[in-house]
């Protein structure tokens, strides 16, 4: 618990916008001919980074992330937004519309635009 | 032939500075808007960045100039979306006023002169128009619309539009530059 706390801590340096998803799982572990059977509580912790797209900017604007986690894009703003690697332009959310999310699995580190307003610029950062 | 060049730039810049005279005698408050008065001054000038927009999609050949118009049609229309959306739950009807008559003249005036040009000419007067148009714009709803809308989703409404203004701006002044090869965009 205490080391779950810890890793919490480092990812809310990282990004202000980091939500913990906590679920906890019955899972029965005996037999079912057990007329009694046995259960256990184990936590599983997944962690979901947030990127908000509101103001026609992305916030953060850089964020930093373990390899293979989560990153979720939420578009508040009016008008439609893209997050599109400035490197390999192939490599995009395509057209995120209004009170959309998109989600990717950071697998790689690349600095990012929003095709439709080149001005808006991120950095997603995967250690 | 620069100094024709100069003239065209120099008429849009002087049709916005119209716009910024209208809008600074409304700012220091010897005019009032009302609410339907704002709503209808928000209205019409995102119909009228669409109009532009229309031109240029017909003559321009510049993909960076063509994909900008895209993004300000696209954009202004979920704007005007989003105030009618407002103004119908609200039940207000907006109302015409000395200022959107002074956009819609001074809009006749630029869309003439964009008419009246083509290939590199057009692409530089239209991108000029959208940098001298987004500042008088931008200028209009942090002096004027905003300090006087009354209604608080109203004010609400035009405190998220300005980001998207002040963008639309950035970006025209990056494709201005890009185009009189004074470098890419910043960042």
């Amino acid at each position: 618990m205490q080391k779950w706390f810890k890793q919490n801590h480092q990812d809310m340096a990282h990004t202000k916008a980091n939500v913990i998803i906590v679920s906890l799982e019955l899972l029965l572990i005996s037999a079912c001919t057990s007329p009694q059977p046995n259960t256990e509580i184990t936590n599983k912790t997944k962690t979901i980074d947030t990127v908000l797209i509101q103001n026609m900017v992305f916030t953060p604007d850089s964020i930093s992330v373990s390899s293979g986690s989560t990153v979720v894009f939420i578009n508040k703003d009016m008008v439609d937004h893209t997050v599109t690697d400035q490197a390999d332009t192939s490599h995009s959310s395509g057209m995120i519309h209004s009170d959309s999310a998109y989600t990717l699995k950071a697998d790689k580190s690349f600095n990012y635009y929003c095709m439709i307003h080149p001005v808006m610029k991120g950095k997603l950062v995967v250690h | 032939m620069n100094t024709i060049k100069n003239l065209a730039t120099a008429c849009g810049f002087a049709l916005s500075a119209t716009l910024f005279s209208v809008s600074n005698l409304y700012a220091k408050g010897t005019t009032k808007l009302t609410d339907p008065e704002i709503a209808n001054v928000a209205v019409t000038a995102n119909k009228i960045d669409i109009e532009y927009a229309a031109i240029a999609e017909k003559k321009s050949k510049s993909a960076d100039v063509l994909e900008f118009a895209k993004t300000m049609a696209n954009d202004h229309k979920s704007v005007i979306d989003q105030a009618v959306a407002l103004v119908t739950k609200l039940h207000v009807t907006p109302k015409d006023n000395s200022f959107s008559a002074k956009l819609l003249s001074d809009a006749a005036k630029t869309k003439k002169m964009l008419h009246s040009k083509s290939g590199a000419a057009f692409d530089k007067a239209y991108i000029d128009n959208e940098v001298a148009y987004h500042k008088a714009v931008v200028s209009a709803v942090e002096t004027v619309l905003i300090p006087q809308a009354q209604n608080a989703e109203l004010k609400g409404l035009l405190e998220k539009v300005l980001p998207i203004l002040k963008t639309h701006l950035e970006h025209a002044e990056m494709v201005q530059a890009k185009s009189s090869g004074h470098g890419a965009h910043k960042g």
